[in-house]
């Protein structure tokens, strides 16, 4: 186009070309920096893994499970900071409650606040060794003063109420006296600016907090236990992974790196242990490896054991399962990557230089998996938190008081038909903990290795 | 001839792989600590004596030896403790649990190839469109939720608030009681096996073959069933052999929650009661299961694609 133009203006107005010969002093100023920049061609080095970020943020699907995937990882992590109640405490009078339901307690602890108190301590909605108060000496400090008052007796089913402007400060309420908002009876508490010298300070509650996801039939409050749940699964996905990808990348980068007879022999190892359907032997391994973990936990006396045993037989029990049983199919992937690599010059230096195998391995073959190791982990997390959840949801994995996803669903299904919520919040959680990080692994897939994008 | 020679050689593997599954299985069915005949009220005398009966008393190996040499000839020894003297191969064939089984297998393995195929290819054909999207959602959804999930939220709708479908399958009596059953053991193969067929179809699409179908005239429907489908129904052979695998598991848990009397619910009971005639019965079945599907797919794979050349070594 432009020149066609070009070619026009020359035979009909010969002088206009003339006119171009004809410079200013400005034409001959040196160029600005912006000017300089302009013409630069020369694109900043994009490495790795800005390049695939920014292919992995191109894709809208997996941003999605990203997002998904961390505000669960931020419900698990740090949600419990937020949540009065723990997992395995249970609460007297909050059995059976629905969704953002408040138990009887709770409601008249509520009409109390409500009607002006500034604080409350109920004994019948704390748990364990708080469920009553015992007898001594304690302090409460609220709006920059102290109530200091000696208890004769331990009390208990009752509930403490400060009220700075009332007359009596401090009094307590029998539980089953609370009508129409008020305690019918009520008994003064002594108090004094001072605290004795044993005196203990005693935390009031300002507001109650809700039961989100309703509590189950021993009165632990689901959306706790799911928290926990969840944080649960997510670690043994995690680690399940991790051993999966040690002992994958190693053998799969042994034997793609030996070659030969070695090579042929470890794949034959792989071949058959695919063959093997592993969810008979798995389950077969759960009850197994039951009784001498137990027995190896309480008798060695290693830390590192002693670590261990805090996880439970049934989680490590998976992970055995898993380092004996899951590893084939990172190995066969790795190994194929190596025996590709193993051809590249960069190998040929390194061997001329002296470096030994496992140096090349390590520092060689190895690093430029990193796509495959990621996004093979990275699928595998899903797939290890769904075999625990089977596991645990034919009652062979994580045992009470532990709690994990699976488990949780295997806790409700008895009362499904009575309390469906308590199966759907788990449920729940789990797909979508499942669906996230199998879209993130996708993305990933995409993103680091775009050879394979389908 | 390399045809029987491969096919001689995968049946060797396959005993193989069965006869590894039988030792593994038998030797960590004995690491379970205690007796099977271990109750509250059961003396050493009477263990030794019930030991003594059933061959428990010998060492594992003989034990093993006697057990694959029984086994071949027909006889899977009886049970300890759930049917007590009832031999195994009654209780798996003629009370009607593996019938009910591959009742169910069976039906739930056609429903996810029959509607996962087409889905899979109606797919691949309205690619990008609404369609497309929407089941690409609904099959990654499939495979995201357990099949324990699945169930419940059936039971819940169909069959608690709705009461158009039975709670309990039982027997499988009636047409009605297989549905809930069959929709969740296939859903995640069904989604499995559309999601192969979209990205299988999706790479036939653009070899060359279908270009030059397409520059012959052809009508799009034809190339699409005739020329695409065929090679790209490939992938979906192979992957029937963890198809198998994936609806025994799933029977597992589904056998469970329907309370139907099948293979899988009573494979888990026989764990939990430590019945080992019983245990390696339905292990062997249900591995045997599994790897003559694997077997069957390999060869079907070869016949299939002549491009696969399985004699050679290695990738």
């Amino acid at each position: 186009m432009e020149g066609k133009k070009v070619f026009q203006v020359f035979h009909t107005n010969t002088d206009q070309i003339l006119d171009l010969n004809q410079f200013s002093d400005e034409d001959f100023s040196s160029a600005s920096a912006d000017e300089k920049k302009s013409m630069v061609q020369m694109h900043k080095s994009v490495s790795y893994w800005q390049d695939a970020w920014r292919r992995f943020r191109g894709n809208p699907v997996s941003m999605g499970g990203l997002i998904v995937f961390l505000i669960i990882l931020l419900f698990s992590f740090v949600g419990p900071l937020f949540v009065e109640y723990s997992y395995e405490d249970q609460y007297r009078s909050a059995q059976k409650l629905a969704p953002m339901q408040y138990s009887e307690m709770e409601q008249n602890v509520m009409t109390l606040l409500a009607s002006g108190v500034d604080g409350v301590y109920a004994t019948s909605l704390k748990s364990g060794s708080l469920t009553a108060i015992k007898k001594g000496s304690w302090y409460i400090t609220s709006g920059g003063k102290t109530y200091a008052f000696t208890l004769e007796k331990t009390v208990e089913k009752a509930t403490l109420v400060l009220d700075a402007d009332a007359d009596v400060p401090v009094y307590i309420g029998k539980d089953k006296d609370f009508e129409n908002g008020a305690f019918t009876e009520i008994t003064p508490v002594e108090t004094t600016d001072t605290p004795a010298g044993d005196a203990q300070e005693l935390e009031l509650s300002t507001k109650v907090f809700p039961h989100v996801f309703g509590t189950d039939s021993q009165g632990r409050d689901l959306m706790a236990r799911c928290m926990y749940g969840s944080r649960v699964s997510i670690i043994i996905g995690v680690v399940a992974a991790l051993i999966v990808l040690i002992i994958g990348a190693l053998y799969g980068a042994i034997s793609g790196f030996a070659g030969g007879r070695v090579d042929f022999v470890m794949m034959r190892i792989v071949d058959l242990i695919y063959s093997i359907p592993d969810v008979l032997i798995v389950l077969l391994l759960q009850v197994v490896l039951k009784a001498p973990l137990q027995n190896w936990f309480d008798t060695s006396k290693f830390p590192l054991v002693k670590a261990l045993s805090t996880l439970g037989v049934g989680i490590v029990s998976i992970f055995i399962t898993f380092a004996l049983l899951y590893w084939v199919g990172m190995a066969r992937i790795i190994r194929g990557q190596v025996l590709q690599l193993k051809e590249q010059e960069y190998v040929t230096a390194a061997t001329v230089l002296g470096a030994s195998s496992s140096r090349i391995i390590r520092r060689h073959l190895l690093p430029n998996c990193v796509g495959q190791l990621i996004i093979q982990t990275c699928l595998q997390i899903p797939s290890a938190i769904f075999l625990e959840s089977f596991l645990s949801y034919l009652g062979l994995g994580v045992s009470a008081p532990m709690a994990s996803l699976g488990s949780l669903c295997s806790d409700a299904k008895e009362t499904f038909l009575l309390f469906p919520y308590r199966l759907l919040f788990p449920a729940v959680l789990l797909s979508l903990i499942v669906l996230s990080l199998n879209l993130v692994g996708d993305g990933l897939r995409d993103a680091l290795d775009p050879r394979l994008k389908s | 001839m390399d045809m029987i020679a491969y096919v001689l050689k995968r049946i060797g593997v396959s005993i193989m792989t069965l006869l590894l599954v039988a030792a593994i299985t038998f030797f960590l069915m004995n690491a379970i600590p205690g007796s099977p005949f271990m109750t509250e009220k059961s003396t050493p005398e009477q263990i030794a004596l019930a030991n003594a009966k059933y061959g428990l008393d010998k060492p594992l190996i003989v034990q093993f030896g006697n057990y694959i040499k029984n086994y071949l000839h027909g006889d899977m020894g009886v049970s300890l403790k759930m049917q007590e003297g009832t031999s195994v191969s009654k209780i798996l064939f003629s009370q009607g649990k593996f019938t009910l089984s591959i009742k169910l297998g069976l039906l739930a393995l056609l429903v996810a190839v029959l509607i996962g195929v087409p889905v899979g290819v109606l797919q691949a054909y309205y690619r990008g469109g609404w369609l497309d999207n929407f089941l690409r959602v609904l099959t990654t959804l499939g495979i995201a939720m357990p099949s324990f999930v699945v169930a419940t939220l059936m039971l819940f709708g169909f069959a608690v608030s709705m009461k158009i479908l039975p709670v309990q399958s039982n027997s499988l009596t009636t047409p009605a009681a297989y549905v809930m059953p069959v929709i969740t053991l296939a859903l995640s193969p069904f989604c499995r096996i559309a999601k192969l067929t979209r990205t299988s179809m999706l790479d036939s699409i653009s070899q060359d073959y279908i270009r030059t179908a397409r520059a012959k005239g052809l009508k799009t429907k034809i190339i699409l069933f005739k020329h695409a489908l065929r090679n790209s129904l490939i992938p979906v052979i192979t992957y029937l052999g963890p198809l198998t695998a994936g609806i025994i598991t799933g029977a597992l848990v589904v056998e469970q929650i329907f309370h139907i009397p099948g293979l899988g619910d009573y494979f888990v009971s026989s764990i939990l009661n430590r019945d080992y005639p019983v245990i390696m019965g339905t292990t062997m079945l249900l591995a045997a299961l599994i790897i003559f599907m694997n077997l069957i797919v390999d060869i079907a794979y070869k016949i299939v694609d002549p491009r696969i050349n399985i004699i050679k070594k290695g990738n």
